[in-house]
């Protein structure tokens, strides 16, 4: 299959897997128990029966389901997704909002993993042998199992609190995110740091690297040189994977340092039963879920492509 | 020295889980004028805000997480395997609309199922077991699928066919066998990542119920007691990391070995 085809494909699959999520999202919502038009009228009026169904007719909601998803998914081409059942504000705008908040983490986070996985993978593979590397290995594997939001929670009843060295909220700027995405970065720098180190292992078996070592080049400046490029070339696709989920994944973060992220919304529009919004919420996650994925799978592509070429 | 590698996480997962049997003390059973005791012959590790008895809460608990994950485990293992191995050998799955579906329900995050559940059931353990089942077993019949397919185009396939095996021979008999290891890493990864969900969740308030144990809340709880009994935080976070680590260790062995 040519590049170009196999681009063609997963940008077809891309917008099939888009809408399918729209149609999932749109059942799950439907078999929630929360009534849009209940949850509204008891927000704004005094409950009465005959009032809840007078506005179930004005919100649409007594039609069959397939108009209902249809017309829905027209306002979503527009990028309209109605307004909040709590404050009547534009749902795309909240959203939109939230989405920068928990993108801002997660881009920061993500420098942070990328950053702290190279120097932690490097060291694990030099240090392999020794004592030191056996200390680092084990204190990798207890990193990724250190839950998050712990290590949010002591941060800030530790960090902040205990020896008030910086404080957690109020805070403008890069310092704003830089607690949270700390605590989301942790884990992932201990998983990628020992994925890492094992591809510098797989990279270093290669015929190229015995070559570099008949010309007399150092170990250390073979794997800095060669292997190290080359291993983070196959760790790539993972890592784009990873940030999709590191979407999701901050929910837990942003709730702990109340940043207004996401997942913040969510929690909170759940409480509020405001259906929209998380109607939106969920939706937008899945969204960006998808799109990583398949991005990796490009990049995963085109990086084979790019290896066969030159062998 | 090999075998306690294996040994060791085994051991600590057996323990947390049945532990409860082992517990001093009813879990429930308040004692307010003994509150915050220190730890005695009676109460190994202290008690609590309402005088109970932490070290039988924590064996409770853990009860409760493991015996979540330990049951979503088998049920994600069991019959993702089997939709997968499947799928993977069907023709109809092999297309366009089929992947871009089966991407759609894996892109949804565990924290959109949990909440459309807790919404259609309200908040109990069957709500976070279905929870958690539903969105790993989808990935894990995605995991299983590419590399039934990937198994397919081998040599030794063509071999078994070419003599007589069955499909279902050729997928249980030959293929099983040879995937079964990345399955059961994926698996123990999972169920280290389920546990700390499950913590996060009724961390934040997303409980299991109102009476039910368990490490998440019994550590919201003791956060508010971090300044003057730091041990009610730091007990129930100690079972949650070892656990976690326990299958994390178990999915490092898995993968060494490959």
């Amino acid at each position: 299959m040519s590049t170009k085809r196999f681009l063609f494909q997963k940008i077809l699959q891309l917008f099939l897997t888009l809408f399918l999520v729209t149609a999932i999202a749109f059942i799950l919502m439907k078999l929630s128990p929360i009534d849009a038009a209940e949850a509204y009228a008891r927000r704004v009026f005094t409950v009465d029966n005959s009032r809840i169904e007078l506005i179930r007719e004005e919100m649409g909601l007594t039609r069959p389901l397939v108009v209902q998803y249809l017309d829905w998914l027209g306002d979503l081409l527009h990028f309209d997704l109605g307004t909040s059942l709590v404050d009547n504000k534009d749902v795309f705008l909240i959203v939109g909002t939230a989405a920068k908040e928990t993108a801002c983490i997660v881009l920061l986070a993500t420098v942070l993993q990328a950053v702290g996985a190279l120097i932690l993978g490097t060291l694990l593979y030099l240090a392999r042998k020794n004592f030191v590397g056996k200390v680092l290995g084990f204190v990798s594997i207890a990193a990724i199992s250190i839950p998050a939001f712990y290590l949010a929670t002591s941060f800030i009843d530790v960090v902040a609190v205990r020896w008030n060295l910086m404080s957690v909220a109020g805070n403008t700027g890069l310092m704003r995110y830089l607690p949270a995405a700390l605590c989301l970065a942790v884990s992932g720098i201990a998983f990628f740091g020992q994925m890492l180190s094992k591809a510098i292992q797989q990279a270093m078996n290669e015929d190229s690297v015995l070559y570099a070592r008949c010309r007399g080049l150092s170990d250390r400046y073979i794997v800095v040189r060669y292997a190290l490029p080359q291993a983070v070339i196959s760790i790539v696709p993972t890592f784009m994977q990873m940030m999709g989920m590191c979407m999701a994944g901050s929910a837990i973060v942003e709730n702990i340092f109340s940043l207004p992220g996401l997942g913040y919304r969510i929690v909170d529009s759940l409480t509020n039963r405001d259906l929209p919004v998380i109607y939106a919420t969920v939706l937008f996650l899945a969204f960006a879920l998808v799109i990583f994925n398949i991005l990796a799978d490009i990049i995963q592509r085109l990086l084979q492509t790019r290896k066969g070429g030159e062998a | 020295m090999k075998h306690l590698k294996w040994l060791i996480p085994v051991f600590i997962i057996a323990f947390c889980f049945l532990g409860f049997l082992i517990a001093p003390n009813d879990p429930e059973a308040m004692d307010i004028v003994n509150k915050y005791a220190a730890p005695s012959v009676d109460f190994p590790l202290g008690t609590d805000q309402f005088g109970r008895c932490e070290l039988s809460r924590l064996l409770y608990g853990g009860k409760v997480t493991l015996g979540i994950v330990l049951l979503g485990g088998s049920i994600v293992l069991v019959l993702g395997t089997l939709i997968g191995l499947w799928l993977g050998r069907a023709n109809a799955a092999k297309s366009l609309a089929f992947s871009s579906l089966l991407d759609a329900v894996t892109a949804i995050p565990p924290l959109a199922y949990l909440i459309i559940f807790v919404g259609i059931w309200g908040n109990s353990i069957p709500t976070m077991l279905v929870a958690l089942t539903v969105s790993l077993i989808l990935r894990m019949i995605k995991l299983v699928k590419t590399q039934t397919e990937l198994e397919l185009d081998k040599a030794y396939v063509l071999c078994a066919v070419s003599s007589g095996a069955s499909r279902s021979r050729v997928l249980f008999v030959h293929i099983l066998p040879n995937i079964i290891r990345p399955l059961v890493h994926f698996l123990c990864l999972s169920c280290a990542e389920m546990i700390m969900n499950i913590s996060a969740f009724s961390f934040i308030g997303l409980t299991l119920g109102d009476d039910v144990i368990d490490w998440g809340s019994m550590l919201s709880e003791g956060r508010s007691m971090l300044m003057t009994q730091p041990s009610l935080l730091f007990l129930p976070i100690l079972f949650i990391f070892l656990c976690t680590l326990a299958f994390n260790m178990l999915a490092k062995q898995l993968e060494g070995g490959e």
